[in-house]
């Protein structure tokens, strides 16, 4: 990583840790200056990744330190897309935080993508992957305040979580069609990486069983009317199941086909 | 009772039970991975995961006729599981699965004596597709010194016959021939071998497909009641404990050889290209060193409607956000 590169990374987790710290001691931050912090982040992580793509040669999405600058980015781009209110903030931004912090236990080193992830299916494959992961943070972010808003949504009226839980399910909608669409590309990508569309391989059965845990809450609601409560419950064990599923792979001592270590391993 | 059983399978409580079924069967295919225990063994993947998919189509068949679904989006999306599940069968019936292993240089017919492996051996004639090719070159290229590959392409030109297009064949794929689908997905390194007798006369030179690569991956291969135990530096440098690769790439290599007799070794030491080495009455030498390509070989008329079947899911879901047309009043 370049001294410009480590600059840049560095600002965005010191500017993001003040703003949660912020966000966690103000309660009534304005809407404008919550949007022009995110912004600010959003800014600087985003020419801190263009840098990394100009030196490297592709897109952040080879290896765990890769995919935290990614998901975290997404995060960002999503608070300023449909977070205008400033309502998700004070969970949102400290998951952007411990997601960068992750990413820096990692190799840092930017190197050029092994043949297999040479693809612009891929980079589909992974803008989705991460479309999904924010959606879904948004999911649980509007879960944890319609389950607390005596603690974590204080200030927040009877009203404003009715709409919090319509918008937890929405974004748990979202998450569900981007994580679709995700699966999709990586399913034609197997077929020419592979020769098929489905592999045995513990990436895809962990995304069966992400995708099953969303789909629950989203058919309880349709079919049974199931209310705020109850989705968050479900939207949160989504949530936690999906960070563990995936953050956690690369702790487990088999080979997967996806790569999540940029350092090559025999098995 | 026939009622009951239809009113049970198209029932709200299966569909969500199903649901959690399927995550729990995935979880625990996790847990055997973590285990160490590969699928597909039957026990462990169709049993179950017939178990649940018979009783998923059921619930989404009956649905789909009792109009359980509001909205026409989600009509789409759960008819796409139909298409998928045509796909997967017609896969069943009438993929073809084949792998070839070649050297530079070397042709391939489609010819079931061609193929290493194939996938269904009595079935060939009918659904091996017609495919010929020349291997002419392998073009690997590492970063750095690592085993880290940033290319590995195999220039190919078709049909045998006749040799008049070029195409690429790569690791994702890249090369369609006659509905084949052709990729490589093992590669390595292939000394020729020249016996000779005592006058110098050539016996036999054959090029050996052997697992040597990494460079400093060891192999065998017997001749007679000799076993010859053999590693490659491909790019060596001569250090304190002996030698090294300073790269991946092919350049003056040599050869780590071991020669075992009834089980005694009987030699061991450094041979460069050309070098020869007695075994009895005959000399053997490793003159050149070529690249050999692991390639796979597939024609699959299912998987074309298993991706119509995905697209037809998008479709759905997206329809079903961002334009909700209930058919009827929502029921909840």
């Amino acid at each position: 990583m370049s001294s410009t590169e480590m600059i840049l990374f560095y600002s965005t987790i010191a500017i993001a840790t003040i703003l949660s710290g912020i966000l966690f001691y103000f309660k009534n931050i304005s809407k404008k200056t919550y949007l022009l912090l995110v912004g600010i982040i959003l800014v600087i992580e985003g020419i801190f990744i263009g840098i990394r793509w100009y030196n490297t040669g592709h897109p952040p999405i080879f290896g765990t330190f890769e995919a935290t600058i990614s998901a975290s980015w997404m995060l960002l781009f999503l608070a300023v897309l449909i977070d205008r209110k400033a309502q998700f903030g004070r969970i949102v931004i400290p998951f952007v935080v411990l997601t960068l912090l992750y990413g820096v236990l990692f190799d840092k080193a930017g190197k050029p993508l092994i043949i297999s992830e040479q693809s612009y299916w891929v980079y589909f494959h992974a803008l989705f992957a991460w479309l999904a992961y924010g959606f879904y943070t948004f999911s649980f972010a509007g879960a944890v305040l319609t389950l607390g808003h005596g603690k974590w949504g204080e200030g927040y009226g009877k009203e404003i979580i009715e709409n919090i839980g319509e918008f937890t399910y929405k974004a748990l909608l979202n998450g569900f069609l981007a994580q679709t669409i995700m699966y999709v590309l990586g399913s034609y990508y197997s077929i020419r990486l592979h020769g098929n569309w489905w592999i045995w391989d513990p990436v895809e059965y962990l995304f069966v069983v992400s995708w099953c845990l969303y789909a629950i809450p989203v058919h309880g609601k349709i079919l049974y009317g199931w209310g705020g409560q109850r989705i968050a419950r479900l939207s949160i064990l989504g949530m936690v199941g999906t960070m563990f599923l995936y953050w956690s792979l690369i702790y487990l001592p088999w080979a997967t086909y996806h790569i999540f270590d940029v350092e090559i391993k025999i098995h | 009772m026939f009622k009951g059983i239809i009113r049970f399978l198209g029932s709200r409580q299966l569909t969500i039970g199903l649901l959690i079924a399927g995550a729990i069967y995935f979880f625990y295919l996790t847990i055997l991975w973590f285990l160490n225990m590969r699928p597909p063994a039957h026990f462990m993947v169709w049993f179950p995961l017939l178990v649940i998919i018979i009783p998923f189509l059921a619930n989404v068949l009956i649905s789909l006729f009792t109009r359980h679904y509001v909205y026409t989006g989600n009509i789409l999306f759960h008819a796409a599981f139909f298409v998928v599940a045509i796909g997967i069968i017609i896969s069943l019936f009438y993929r073809f699965e084949g792998t070839a292993v070649l050297t530079e240089g070397g042709v391939f017919w489609g010819e079931r004596a061609n193929y290493v492996a194939v996938n269904k051996k009595e079935d060939f004639d009918r659904l091996a597709p017609k495919v010929s090719f020349k291997l002419d070159k392998i073009v690997p290229e590492y970063w750095g010194e690592r085993l880290h590959f940033t290319r590995l392409d195999g220039e190919v030109r078709y049909p045998a016959e006749t040799l008049e297009n070029k195409g690429m064949v790569r690791l994702n794929g890249g090369l369609k021939i006659n509905g084949a689908r052709i990729r490589h997905e093992g590669f390595g390194f292939a000394p020729e071998i020249l016996v000779e007798d005592l006058k110098g006369g050539a016996i036999r030179r054959q090029t050996a497909i052997m697992r040597l690569f990494p460079p400093g991956s060891e192999d065998y291969l017997e001749f007679g009641s000799y076993k010859i135990y053999m590693q490659i530096f491909s790019d060596p440098v001569e250090g304190k404990d002996g030698f090294r690769n300073r790269s991946m790439n092919l350049s003056e290599p040599i050869f780590k050889i071991k020669v075992q007799w009834m089980g005694q070794q009987i030699h061991e030491g450094i041979l460069k290209l050309g070098d020869t080495i007695r075994l009895g009455t005959v000399g053997i030498s490793f003159p050149k060193v070529k690249y050999w390509l692991q390639i796979e070989i597939v024609r699959d008329p299912g998987e074309l409607i298993v991706i119509i079947g995905f697209i037809t899911l998008i479709a759905g879901l997206f329809f079903r956000l961002f334009f909700p047309n209930p058919r009827r009043e929502k029921r909840a």
